[in-house]
């Protein structure tokens, strides 16, 4: 500590002040304005986090309500009992229907129809027996399908008391050639007298709908917006807004919430919520980049400003020492001459300040040991003479 | 040593200066940083949007969704949002929706079904728009033009017919020798000449495969009926000349429906086919008859060695069942009059793209467009073109579509051997009489 104050003491003034200057100044600001930045984009992140969340929850409700609609459909084969009874019966694969059965399962397909939006493109009813109903776009009804026993959805009925599956968006062929793309709802049908399963409707929609609900979210250039099922299956997403790889940044919990995700060195914000209705997940990628743009741009010009306020400060702190040593040190110089004897310099007064008034007592001393010396000579001569 | 001790003086005073010049000059420099916010571009005229309505349930829809989107992409100040649905359900949904204030702001009827629309103002009549748009009804074949005026007034703007036509898979003519030297189909005269010809391709084709591909059920038996009826002398006669009794319950009608009744019973036409279209695209039909709108998907089927010719003359002189799409604008409430001048753009434009159109396999139903180099350059359709002239419609009737429900009722009982044709004639007429007198 008396080391350090001696070390400080003998420091130039200039020195000193710059010194002074960095550790009272620039130090404390730049830590205070590091710190203030960090929390800043924090609260920002945690802020578009917390809105992007709410978008995504409003937008799967939307999408929710629409699904119950569906869901409603895909239980109306419990009210067409000949519709139940045809997927009970044991059948050859395209064995003839009756006309009556043709019949009643058409105008059951019309009603499902008629009933939904005018987004469906399909509705295909598979009894476990072998019976098969399946209306495809552009065509008409077809009895030869039989439901392919590793298709994925079949396995995920158990324990799930009537629940109906969603499956993600796949392609659905016409027989003109053209392919659609569809979702899917399922149900399994069940009997109520014995509970054995009785067979499968399967209703496939055009994911036009949800498309239309994302498309009402704006979106900049980097940020995306899309659906996925619980395998990363890609339902839908805004236009511009699909992932090159869905599986990049799904986060694989249910639930919602906001995450922070590194992908190819870049920093995203990745918000989700999983419909409870769906099971699907709506997922919302912000990269933290642009979130921060407009901040890291003030940032910059701040530091810009203070760098060059701080070296300008700087610059007049040496220039101003120098101003301040000068008169010192011309007098020093002057000490020099007087201690080689040189008695006939003065120091040029030029103020009352206390360099003004030093240089006013070295020129009285000058004065004075002048007259000294004289008197000293004159003695000596006196004594010579004497 | 000038001005040591002291502050003040010139240089003092610039250098003070320059420093606040430098402060300021970087101060205003970060302020018009965070003043340069991106301008929102200047909003660009909103299009006018139109819902657009069509029952394309064969191959043909692709060709409109092609269609709407690039007069999409030529009229940016337009844009249609087609929905098609399909034509089991459409008209059910159509009929709701005007009903209940839904409806779509342009739509496609059917010229059978123009009747049931013109009354009641369901529609709007079109020539004041027509004019203003600059659309020609002279440019129509006159037979279906006629089929879109109601006293004197022009109710939709026809697209195009659609008939009935033969397609045949070459691959089982030429193993059948049923191929002339130009690849057309060698068709006997008569019931018999026909009869013979699928006869021989019942022995040629592999088991499985239909020598005359039509559905057991559905309304192609009916059409068939109806153009060979039309095809006798003193045939078509629906209703009497009153529209109170339905009369085709005569022998000329008899003698048609017995005819196609005895395809099926011989199982020239096999039993129990539901999707006949698919049959033939897949190569299980020899031949097919069914409508125009099956060519441009069927051509594009590499496997399938394509061929088309009009239906037939079985008896007197040619006639076949046909239709046209038509574009027609609902009335509602909130029709504005740039939706209505949209909507009739776009019919002008589609009239004018019939060769676009005619890709689907339809007869466009503007003669400078059947005239065009374009359309004659169109494989297939130039060699049906001309059963535009023989077509047959439906009669004027508002109640026409459920009347034709109600015969498909009764020919699906004959094909499924519920009842012969004499009865199935009677039942249907009675009970169509029934209907009429309501």
């Amino acid at each position: 500590m008396k080391s350090f104050r001696g070390w400080f003491r003998n420091l130039a003034l200039a020195r000193k002040l710059i010194l002074i200057n960095v550790v009272f100044i620039v130090l404390p600001l730049g830590l205070t304005g590091y710190f203030a930045f960090a929390r800043f984009t924090e609260t920002t992140e945690r802020k578009v986090g917390d809105y992007q969340l709410q978008t995504l929850k409003q937008l799967t409700l939307n999408i929710d309500t629409y699904m119950n609609e569906l869901n409603r459909l895909t239980v109306m084969p419990y009210q067409y009992p000949k519709v139940t009874e045809y997927l009970a019966t044991k059948r050859a694969p395209g064995e003839p229907l009756t006309l009556d059965e043709i019949s009643g399962l058409n105008s059951f397909v019309t009603q499902v129809f008629l009933n939904g939006r005018v987004d469906i493109l399909g509705v295909s009813l598979y009894g476990t027996g072998g019976a098969s109903y399946v209306v495809m776009p552009e065509s008409q009804y077809v009895t030869t399908y039989k439901l392919d026993e590793k298709v994925s959805w079949l396995n995920k009925f158990k324990g799930h008391y009537g629940q109906p599956v969603y499956v993600a968006t796949h392609d659905l062929s016409a027989s003109g050639g053209n392919v659609y793309q569809a979702f899917s709802i399922v149900r399994e049908l069940r009997s109520f007298d014995d509970g054995v399963t009785l067979g499968y409707i399967v209703i496939d929609v055009d994911p036009k709908f949800i498309r239309e609900i994302l498309s009402n979210v704006k979106l900049d250039a980097k940020e995306l917006l899309y659906i996925t099922d619980d395998s990363g299956n890609l339902v839908t997403g805004k236009e511009h807004g699909l992932p090159l790889e869905a599986s990049a940044v799904t986060p694989g919990q249910a639930g919602e919430g906001v995450s922070h995700v590194k992908s190819e060195g870049e920093g995203l914000l990745v918000a989700h919520v999983t419909s409870e209705v769906t099971g699907w997940t709506t997922v919302g990628v912000v990269p933290v980049s642009s979130l921060m743009q407009d901040t890291e741009v003030l940032r910059t010009y701040i530091i810009l400003i203070g760098i060059l306020c701080v070296g300008l400060a700087l610059l007049l702190y040496v220039f101003i020492a120098y101003r301040i040593t000068q008169p010192l040190r011309k007098l020093s110089r002057l000490m020099r001459g007087v201690e080689r004897g040189d008695l006939s310099k003065a120091f040029p007064v030029s103020g009352t300040d206390e360099v003004g008034l030093l240089g006013h007592s070295f020129n009285g001393m000058i004065a004075k040991l002048s007259e000294l010396g004289y008197l000293l000579y004159e003695t000596e001569i006196r004594e010579k003479d004497a | 040593m000038r001005e040591t001790g002291r502050f003040g003086g010139p240089r003092r005073n610039g250098l003070v200066t320059l420093t606040i010049i430098l402060l300021a000059v970087v101060l205003v420099l970060g302020g018009c940083g965070a003043a340069r916010e991106e301008e929102p571009p200047a909003p660009a005229a909103q299009p006018v949007i139109l819902e657009y309505w069509t029952p394309f349930s064969g191959g043909d829809n692709i060709f409109m969704t092609e269609l709407v989107e690039q007069f999409n992409r030529e009229h940016q100040e337009i844009r249609l949002d087609q929905i098609n649905s399909r034509l089991d359900d459409y008209y059910s949904r159509l009929r709701t929706a005007i009903l209940s204030g839904n409806a779509p702001d342009l739509a496609i009827i059917h010229a059978t079904n123009l009747p049931q629309f013109v009354q009641n103002g369901y529609i709007e009549p079109l020539d004041g728009l027509a004019a203003d748009t600059g659309l020609d009804w002279g440019q129509f074949n006159a037979k279906i033009a006629g089929s879109t005026v109601y006293e004197d007034a022009h109710y939709a703007v026809p697209l195009d017919t659609h008939t009935l036509v033969l397609y045949y898979n070459k691959k089982y003519l030429r193993e059948a020798g049923l191929l002339d030297a130009e690849d057309k189909p060698l068709i006997g005269q008569g019931e018999q000449g026909f009869t013979a010809f699928l006869h021989k391709l019942k022995e040629v084709v592999p088991p499985g495969v239909a020598p005359l591909a039509l559905p057991s059920t559905r309304i192609d038996s009916v059409w068939l009926w109806w153009s060979l009826y039309n095809q006798m002398p003193g045939g078509g006669v629906f209703y009497n000349p009153e529209g109170t009794q339905a009369v085709f319950n005569n022998r000329a009608s008899l003698q048609a429906l017995k005819f196609v009744d005895s395809l099926y019973q011989q199982e020239l036409i096999p039993p129990d086919i539901n999707d006949a279209f698919k049959l033939f695209y897949d190569g299980q039909a020899a031949v097919l008859i069914t409508g125009v709108w099956g060519t441009g998907a069927f051509e594009k089927d590499e496997q399938l060695e394509l061929g088309v010719v009009p239906v037939p003359v079985i008896y007197d002189h040619p006639a076949v069942w046909g239709d046209s799409h038509t574009l027609a604008i609902p009335a509602k409430s909130e029709m504005s009059a740039e939706k209505r001048k949209a909507a009739m753009v776009f019919a002008r434009w589609a009239v004018e793209h019939g060769v676009m159109w005619a890709e689907a396999g339809h007869v466009p139903s503007s003669l400078k467009v059947t005239g065009s180099e374009a359309y004659s350059a169109l494989k297939f359709r130039s060699d049906y073109a001309n059963t535009a002239n023989s077509v047959v419609y439906w009669p004027r009737n508002m109640k026409q579509w459920s009347i034709n429900e109600e015969i498909i009722r009764q020919f699906e009982k004959m094909i499924y051997k519920e009842q012969s044709p004499e009865q199935t004639l009677q039942r249907a007429v009675d009970s169509i009489n029934l209907q009429l007198k309501k």
